[in-house]
């Protein structure tokens, strides 16, 4: 799966946990200051990513992630990583 | 210097017999069992496969999508009797930091530790959801009750197993009379209609296994019962100073005059021979109240219908008030055991049956053991002029607890 779709179900994940407009989650938009969540919200996201993706996302790997497109980057990583390992 | 009265104001229900308290007492009045077959888990593989389900519950009616997220059902149900209870003893005007909560839990939120366990085993550590800890843990639902609410005072959870919820009455009780609390939502509630839960219970033969008739499972002091039948839900009461609660105009429905509690330390499940434990308990709480066993008008019973715990308390109730002396109800014929709430909504349904001077019947007493010498309200509703009643829970591990709860006066 491409950025693009991971940045989609991405902003499901984010309008299901933290209850905000869909409209509201661009790739700027901050976790926390943005959009309302809290130091469980991200975890929150990335359990559901996991299971979308089916896929393990460490938590180690989201240090210093504050918005949704940095987000996307790193899950984009982590996608494409396990795809060239087959 | 006397000491603090106990007024009950509010209470809520959430409750295999019904959402709402007049629900609840209707299907109690009427004599139905809620037993049925298990909808919420496909139980084809349970060698139990019928409990007592809470179905017309829906989460969204107290939480938005963010709180129900992170919350196990057992809080669900613990909030909104809560909730309810709280509405229905209209405006407190107290101080946050004075008001407290107290709620039992068996086991906590088990079915998303269910949930997630399966997750550990079949995909791997990382999939661990990060809110399994405060969604499982026993004190998830006193939690939720006192952040949803800005309550700061006293805020604890009660882990007695099938006891809990009157513990955690006569403890809230004991925060209002030594003062540290002027208002406290004492209840409990439990959401263990799980597979491990079910298999468990099945396995040490604690369940009726009535499969083919679940209805008739439930059978309190009858000479057929063959183990309890699991059930679901919460209860909560607003506890209150009885000196606020009169001069603030609150409708009281009576009066937690008494609370005993003590141990069997005798067998982690089995009772002590001959109630001695549960008779000792019953004697505490009417001495606490200052009452004598001649001024109690009715037992609302643990009545579990197992062979061990029926055979016990009327054992100790014999001893206490003598033969066929009093009413004994239980309300488990027709709700199932509802494990840590079973106290709490237990309490509920006793002071409604002061306020309405009647006594439900306990389904599927048909016919009394002859060792058991008690006088069981079976077959139809009993009239009962409003008078003091002892409301009884025993849980494993031996633990104890009786309620003495009283007409307004």
């Amino acid at each position: 799966m491409d950025r693009d779709g991971i940045l989609e179900l991405l902003t499901d994940a984010a309008v299901e946990v933290m209850s905000v407009e869909r409209d509201a989650v661009t790739p700027d938009a901050r976790f926390v200051e943005d959009l309302d969540g809290d130091s469980l919200s991200v975890l929150e996201i990335l359990e559901i990513l996991q299971e979308k993706l089916d896929v393990d996302l460490p938590t180690e790997a989201f240090d210093g992630v504050a918005t949704v497109g940095q987000a996307a980057d790193v899950i984009t990583g982590i996608v494409s990583e396990k795809a060239a390992a087959g | 210097m006397t000491r603090p009265r106990v007024a009950i104001t509010g209470l809520g229900v959430k409750t295999p017999a019904g959402c709402d308290v007049d629900t609840f007492w209707s299907t109690l009045q009427a004599g139905r069992s809620c037993a049925a077959p298990i909808e919420r888990i496909d139980p084809a593989t349970l060698p139990v496969r019928f409990a007592c389900e809470v179905t017309e519950f829906d989460p969204a009616t107290y939480f938005d999508n963010k709180e129900a997220r992170r919350t196990d059902r057992v809080a669900q149900l613990a909030f909104g009797a809560a909730a309810d209870a709280l509405a229905d003893a209209g405006e407190l005007g107290a101080d946050p930091a004075r008001c407290g909560v107290v709620a039992a839990a068996g086991v906590g939120g088990l079915i998303t530790q269910e949930e997630q366990e399966y997750n550990l085993f079949s995909k791997g550590p990382n999939r661990v959801s990060p809110m399994l800890v405060p969604m499982m843990m026993p004190n998830a639902a006193a939690a939720l009750v006192g952040m949803k609410l800005g309550w700061t005072g006293p805020n604890f959870c009660i882990a007695t197993a099938c006891a809990g919820g009157s513990h955690a009455i006569g403890e809230a009780a004991r925060l209002i009379r030594e003062g540290s609390s002027d208002v406290v939502l004492a209840g409990g509630s439990e959401a263990c209609v799980t597979p491990i839960a079910i298999a468990a219970f099945a396995r040490m033969g604690a369940l009726s296994n009535r499969n083919d008739e679940p209805l008739l499972a439930s059978r309190p002091f009858d000479v057929d019962r063959d183990g309890f039948v699991m059930g679901e839900g919460a209860g909560f009461l607003v506890l209150e100073d009885w000196d606020r609660a009169v001069s603030r105009g609150a409708h009281i429905y009576g009066e937690v005059a008494g609370y005993g509690r003590n141990s069997d330390a005798y067998h982690v499940t089995a009772p002590a021979p001959g109630g001695a434990g549960a008779a000792h308990c019953m004697r505490l709480a009417l001495a606490d109240a200052g009452l004598e066993p001649s001024e109690i008008g009715h037992v609302n019973a643990h009545g579990t219908s197992t062979d061990l715990n029926d055979a016990a308390e009327a054992e100790a109730v014999v001893k206490v008030f003598g033969e066929h002396s009093l009413p004994v109800w239980s309300a488990k014929g027709s709700i199932g055991h509802l494990i840590a709430a079973a106290g709490a909504v237990e309490a509920v349904a006793a002071m409604l049956t002061l306020r309405d001077e009647v006594i439900p019947p306990t389904v599927n007493h048909e016919r009394a053991e002859p060792e058991l010498a008690i006088d069981v309200v079976a077959g139809e509703c009993r009239k009962l002029a409003a008078a003091p009643v002892v409301s009884n829970s025993f849980g494993f591990g031996g633990h104890n607890a009786s309620l003495v709860l009283t007409p307004p006066a």
